[in-house]
């Protein structure tokens, strides 16, 4: 059977960079080798100053304590703390004192304790570490929902009020990308039913450019409250890009985005957006978009319906 | 310890803080340490910063509006941290708070935080762990939602970050937290 070996340059696996740590333990040297337990997610997003090794240093340093006062293992859990010098008795001692009083906590020979014990802690460590990363994965996506037990309630709290706050603009952002998807989907099947040219899917497609529209004024908004991208998301996104997750739809110059969202912010009504299209510097973009769009979606088998 | 010695209101400061994301129940933690008339913050001026700025803005704070609301949360924390002369009691939220709260919005930390944050030092943190039971009075709008685990991930780094260890107070009916805070409060030192 073919052995795997692992190549000279290859990066450690996290627990066996958690082993290396250990001779230092906590806090950790802003010399210490911590390789790739420097990229996870949960270090960089905690990072005061993520582009700076030494503060990627500091967010590991305590996502560790953090994770080490939540290791629950009912065996282990305070060995790992000893181990690590996370907690008073094993502060700022040698490896060689936490070890003999985290084997001693553990009921284990120093010996045993070391070779057995201590990989399982690492072990342990790094997949709750690789837990907390996942969890912290935040793509772009809507604010989930969920069937409600009870009337909504906040406390008197300030950070509440914030977080429910930015909720709002999340949600307010995208319910115009969930109603610009609906608007280019109606447009692709009165295309598709009656033909790109027919006046059904004109009106369809004039009605999803008042939904783009509303994403582009929402997201003004959302950029006006809380900066260029959305709190939290990673990758960053930027709020108008989310109207491209509403489904294709033709590209318009920046400065027709700009007029079209400045139109949706103040004629409130389809009606009046649409009205005032017509004299907006921005009209015969709006216009070619519309074309555009309605065209993209003709019946597939070639036949005009 | 009797409670009395313990609070030992003409002895020397002792300040904690109790803290966490918004669906920690802090709320609950609070009122029951005033029912068993232990000092704590009364209110959080926080809310009431929070309420005058929108009044005076009319309209919600924005990007350019956040550094000097800031600035207004850190003065009244420092404003409360000073105040306290004798004795112990818990602080609803405290000054390195604003590391967290402001790194959710994207900000970084600015001097006068890093100043107040060595200068007015706390005796000890409480984390509230986040309540995760949906059929708790405190199930709240968000509930489990990424956006409150975010908050609350960032003010437990805020703390690391100024220096703390912080203890986490897991999630569990009010009074037993109050009796694990309690336990773990240093007696007093004359």
């Amino acid at each position: 059977m073919a052995q795997t070996t692992a190549l000279p340059n290859a990066p450690l696996a996290p627990a066996d960079t958690l082993r290396g740590l250990l001779r230092a333990g906590l806090p950790l040297p802003e010399q210490a080798q911590a390789g790739q337990l420097l990229e996870l997610r949960g270090v960089i997003a905690r990072a005061g100053r993520s582009g700076e090794r030494a503060s990627r240093i500091r967010a590991l340093d305590s996502l560790l304590r953090w994770q080490l006062a939540r290791f629950e293992h009912p065996r282990l859990a305070e060995p790992a703390r000893l181990l690590f010098g996370a907690i008073r008795p094993a502060e700022g001692l040698t490896l060689t004192e936490r070890r003999e009083k985290a084997a001693a906590a553990a009921g284990y020979e120093v010996h045993h304790f070391r070779k057995r014990i201590e990989p399982e802690i690492c072990q342990e460590l790094a997949r709750m570490l690789g837990a907390d990363s996942e969890d912290l994965r935040s793509r772009a996506i809507p604010p989930v929902l969920g069937q409600a037990r009870g009337p909504m309630r906040l406390p008197a709290d300030v950070f509440a009020w914030e977080a429910a706050e930015h909720e709002e603009s999340l949600s307010g952002l995208w319910s115009t990308v969930y109603a610009l998807r609906a608007g280019l989907l109606a447009t692709a099947r009165l295309a598709s039913m009656n033909g790109p040219d027919s006046g059904e899917a004109a009106q369809a497609a004039r009605t999803a450019l008042w939904h783009l529209a509303l994403v582009l004024d929402a997201a003004a908004g959302y950029r006006a409250a809380y900066g260029p991208h959305l709190l939290g998301a990673d990758p960053p996104t930027k709020p108008d890009h989310l109207a491209l997750l509403a489904g294709w739809h033709p590209a318009l110059q920046e400065d027709s985005e700009s007029e079209l969202a400045s139109l949706a912010g103040r004629f409130a009504t389809r009606e009046d957006f649409l009205t005032n299209l017509d004299t907006c510097p921005a009209s015969a973009a709006a216009e070619d978009w519309c074309r555009a769009l309605a065209a993209s979606t003709p019946p597939t088998n070639g036949e005009t319906l | 310890m009797d409670l009395t010695t313990l609070i030992d209101p003409t002895g020397r400061p002792r300040r904690f803080v109790i803290t966490g994301g918004p669906s920690a129940g802090k709320e609950a933690i609070i009122d029951e340490l005033h029912h068993r008339a232990i000092p704590a913050t009364d209110g959080e001026p926080a809310r009431e910063i929070y309420r005058e700025h929108r009044e005076r803005l009319g309209r919600h704070l924005q990007v350019g509006d956040r550094r000097e609301y800031s600035r207004e949360v850190l003065s009244a924390f420092v404003e409360e941290y000073t105040e306290h002369k004798h004795g112990l009691r818990f602080f609803n939220r405290g000054i390195p708070d604003g590391y967290g709260w402001d790194a959710f919005f994207g900000l970084g930390p600015y001097p006068e935080l890093e100043e107040a944050t060595r200068v007015y030092r706390y005796d000890g943190v409480f984390i509230l762990d986040p309540l995760d039971d949906f059929e708790s009075e405190d199930d709240l709008v968000f509930a489990k939602d990424r956006e409150i685990r975010r908050v609350h991930e960032l003010i437990v780094q805020g703390y690391y970050d100024a220096g703390y260890r912080p203890i986490f107070i897991p999630a569990d009916d009010p009074s037993r937290r109050i009796d694990q805070i309690l336990a773990n409060v240093s007696a007093p030192t004359g």
